[in-house]
Formats: structure tokens, C-alpha cells, sequence
């Protein structure tokens, strides 16, 4: 679409236009839009005006920007964040929120191979999404997670910002409702390589915390793997007791 | 999108699980000879070793002097069955046991007053058991309950009951649930040695405190479980509601 001269500003109708690919999917939730260079450029207006356009959209929560990465679209808000969880064993790390960081270390392609395949039900041959991120609080790394991702059930990933956005967000954009899954929590040791990411020594107890992620139809659509160094492992969980 | 290709080891250790999975490899039963296995998936004998010797080290394989590589045995404990060792011992294929090491009465500490709602000072029962799992010893518990709520424990069969059956049936509470809190700790000397041990071993430390129906606190249990005989498992449910409210 081209803006018109001497209609409505330039702003308003850039912000418009922007909203309305937001709301057709055109700029679909979790990437990020084009930059404020390339918009200027290609509505023939000036950076200043793509800044006012967007600056209402990023009040709105429509957009979310991140320093020196860019602008991205943010999505409905998934209800069904780990916080959200019902049943299974709660970790204490929640609450630690505030000064919580998650640094992505591998977010690639990969055929399922012979034992994601049995765990997410599909083919070795399928593609699946593997993630690998550490999370940090107050700059010391507490956690490394591994993910496996069913790739056809989520085929948007690759474009999703998962620094800015929850893996329960991107399901929910993809209309999957995360439903249920088991959880089964051992202590482990890593080898050398994988210990060091957590400042730990091969052979130094960690807590391994696994579950298989279910949709609403019991098919699994992830399987994460994460495990925890020992000082900061700990879960709780309250037992309903059976008065037979 | 990157294309992540697993390294050599990666993948061995990645056909070995999903052997275990699709051979439905049961707890003790031993893998086919290494030979067998490098020769099924080509490759060399180097890199089978380095994926056995991971999951050795992790604990889901042990090697067996003479006679292979074999499918750790271990307890699964739920919530569902973290009212009774026994029962949870039968379902995961073991034959319990349990040692009662010492019941006696003794002052309620200054911690123990915040959980079980008593004043420091006042009497408990404290119940010392040690958990074996076909002969092994797995499980050390401590469980301090409030002695003027439970006249005669001591005389209660302990060995052959669950206390949570005694405390229903003898006492006739109704409990209603228990909070229940595990991390990763190192066993003491005296840990260790109940659960044959070195000291300085890692464990998992479960700390239970159960309440009845009318939210008086009955019990609190801290029981240290060896890392190589226990897991832990747990349902997972998100909430279900348009709002996401809970």
C-alpha cells in the first residue's frame, strides 16, 4: 500500500497499515518486523515518522522492542506458562524472574533420529527443532535446558525470537494448546563439555528435570530436557492424600 | 534456520536409549554384547564405549563384573504412592523392607516448632527408619510427630505398617495433604553409612509435612533417598480455562 499525501499524517496512516499486518498475520507474533530504516524507505517517510507510527503500537503491547535487536510482534499472551501448571513438581527458580536471563546457545535443525523419534512419536527421519539455552540468574548460569521440537508442529520456530518470547507462547500461536505431560526429576551427572557450560566439573551432581510436552489430544508435541545445578534445585509440590 | 548434525558419540548414545525404549529393556536386564551393537549400527567400538560409560556415570546403566552392561533399577516415587514405601516399592518391582533404627521422645527444636505448630520444648515422637529395596538400603527417614496427638505410637507395628495407615486407622485422623519439598543434597557420615555411602555423596533430600483436614500439622518427615535408587515423578496439567485463571 502507498501513502497518501495530504490525507491523514503519514504516521497515522503507517500506523494503520502496520496494525493491519499485525492483525492479518502478514507480520506474524514473535518476529520481528522490518526495521525503522527499511520502512522509512519503503513508505517513502521519514525515520521520525515510522518512530511516532510505532511508538503507539509498542504502548499498546501490540510490538516489543528490544535494544538493538529490533521490533517484534508480540502475540496473544499464552496462559499456560510453566507458572500456570497445576500438577507436578514446581520449581523454586520462578521466582527468581526479575533477574533471570536466558541465553540461546543452539536453535537448529536436526532429523529426529531413533530415540527423539520414539519419544515424540514421528519418524527418525522427521525434522525437529533442537534448542539448547542456559538460563542465568544474577549472571551465574543455573540451568541448561535441551528441546526437542516435533518441527512440523510448529513450523513458524525458525522466525520466532525465543529470547523474547516463551516456547508456550509459540505453541499457543500455533494454536497448540500445551495440556499435559509427565515429569520425572533425577539426580545426574553431565560430561565434561555439557558441565562446563554450568561452571560445574564433570562428574558434580546435578538435578536432571525431564518432561514430554502433550497437546490437548495426548500427542506429544516437545520433549525438554534440563538440568539444574544441585544449590539451586528445588521443587515443591503439594500431595492430595487418598482418605480410603 | 542452522542445520545441527549430532557428533558421532551423540548419536550412539541416542541409538543406545532408543534401544532401551524400543526393546522395552526392563530394570536389570543387560544390553547385547558391545560387539553385537557396533556391528547393528556400524560403528566402532570407541565410540559404544564412550556413550555406555555416559550413561554409566549418569545412572541409568551399570556395568555388572563379567556379565554385561544392565538397565539401572530404580524406585519411581509419585504422588500417588508418597504415602506408602512399601506400596511404591511393589509397583516399581522391588521387595521393601524397613529397619526401624530407633522411636523415642524427645524436645521439639526451634525449627521444627515452625512446621509442626508446636513450642520448642513441647514432646515429639521422633521415628528413625532406614528403607531397603531388595536388600539394599535406598531410603533414611526422620519423622517427628507431635506426641501428645498420638498416646503409644511407640507400641504401634511400625515395621509392618505405614505410619500414614497408623495415623488413619489407630488415631483416626484424616489427613488431607502433604507439601512436599525436594533438592539435591550431600550425605553425612552417618548418612552414608546407613545408605552404604562415602560421605559427601549426592542424595535427594525430600521434606514432607502432612496435615489433616482441619490443617493441623501431623507430621514431618525429612528423608534422604540415594540418587542412583530413586526418582521422581509427577503428572503435568496446565490450567484449562479461557482466562488462564486458575
Amino acid at each position: 500500500m502507498k501513502l497518501k499525501r495530504g490525507h491523514s499524517p503519514l504516521y497515522l496512516q503507517l500506523r494503520n497499515e502496520i496494525r493491519r499486518k499485525i492483525e492479518t498475520g502478514e507480520y506474524p507474533p514473535g518476529t520481528a518486523i522490518p526495521s525503522e530504516k527499511q520502512l522509512a524507505e519503503h513508505y517513502g517517510v521519514h525515520r521520525l515518522s515510522v518512530r511516532i507510527a510505532l511508538d503507539a503500537l509498542l504502548r499498546e503491547g501490540l510490538l516489543k522492542s528490544s535494544q538493538g535487536k529490533g521490533v517484534y510482534v508480540c502475540g496473544p499472551k499464552a496462559q499456560r506458562n510453566p507458572q500456570t501448571i497445576l500438577s507436578g513438581f514446581r520449581h523454586g527458580l520462578e521466582e527468581h524472574e526479575k533477574d533471570a536471563e536466558s541465553r540461546l546457545l543452539v536453535k537448529a535443525e536436526r532429523s529426529a533420529g531413533p530415540y527423539y523419534a520414539k519419544l515424540l512419536q514421528i519418524n527418525p527421519e522427521d525434522s525437529i527443532w533442537y534448542i539448547r539455552r542456559i538460563d542465568s540468574i544474577g549472571g551465574q548460569a543455573v540451568a541448561l535446558e535441551d528441546i526437542y521440537i516435533t518441527a512440523s508442529k510448529l513450523p513458524e520456530l525458525p522466525d520466532i525470537d525465543l529470547q523474547m518470547f516463551s516456547l508456550y507462547d509459540a505453541f499457543y500461536w500455533s494454536g497448540i494448546h500445551v495440556s499435559q505431560g509427565t515429569q520425572v526429576l533425577r539426580i545426574t551427572c553431565l560430561d565434561a563439555a555439557t558441565a562446563r557450560l554450568l561452571g560445574l566439573k564433570a562428574k558434580q551432581p546435578v538435578m536432571q528435570e525431564s518432561y514430554l510436552i502433550q497437546d490437548e489430544a495426548g500427542e506429544p508435541v516437545a520433549f525438554s530436557r534440563c538440568c539444574i545445578r544441585a544449590e539451586k534445585a528445588e521443587y515443591s509440590i503439594k500431595c492430595a492424600i487418598r482418605n480410603a | 534456520m542452522d542445520h545441527f548434525t549430532p557428533r558421532p558419540r551423540e548419536i550412539a548414545l541416542e541409538r543406545l536409549q532408543a534401544y532401551i525404549l524400543e526393546h522395552n529393556l526392563q530394570p536389570g536386564e543387560a544390553l547385547p554384547p558391545e560387539r553385537d551393537l557396533c556391528q547393528a549400527w556400524g560403528i566402532n567400538r570407541t565410540t559404544l564405549r564412550s556413550a555406555i560409560s555416559r550413561m554409566e556415570a549418569s545412572g541409568r546403566l551399570f556395568a555388572v563384573q563379567g556379565s554385561g552392561t544392565r538397565l539401572m533399577h530404580r524406585l519411581q516415587r509419585s504422588p500417588e504412592n508418597l504415602s506408602s514405601f512399601a506400596k511404591a516399592a511393589f509397583s516399581s518391582g522391588f521387595r521393601p523392607d524397613t529397619r526401624i533404627l530407633s522411636i523415642k521422645k524427645t524436645a521439639c527444636s526451634a525449627f521444627l516448632s515452625r512446621y509442626l505448630r508446636k513450642e520448642s520444648g513441647e514432646t515429639l515422637y521422633e521415628i528413625c527408619r532406614l528403607r531397603l529395596l531388595d536388600e539394599a538400603p535406598a531410603l533414611a527417614d526422620a519423622a517427628y510427630l507431635p506426641a501428645d496427638l498420638l498416646p503409644g505410637l511407640e507400641d504401634c507395628d511400625l515395621q509392618n505398617r505405614s505410619l500414614f495407615q497408623i495415623l488413619k486407622e489407630n488415631y483416626h485422623f484424616q489427613l488431607r495433604q502433604s507439601t512436599v519439598k525436594i533438592s539435591l543434597t550431600h550425605v553425612t557420615e552417618e548418612e552414608g553409612a546407613l545408605l552404604e555411602l562415602p560421605a559427601g555423596s549426592a542424595a535427594f533430600q525430600i521434606v514432607t509435612v502432612t496435615e489433616d483436614t482441619d490443617g493441623t500439622p501431623i507430621e514431618y518427615c525429612r528423608t534422604i533417598g540415594r540418587a542412583d535408587k530413586l526418582e521422581l515423578t509427577a503428572p503435568l496439567y496446565w490450567a484449562d480455562t479461557e482466562d488462564g485463571r486458575i
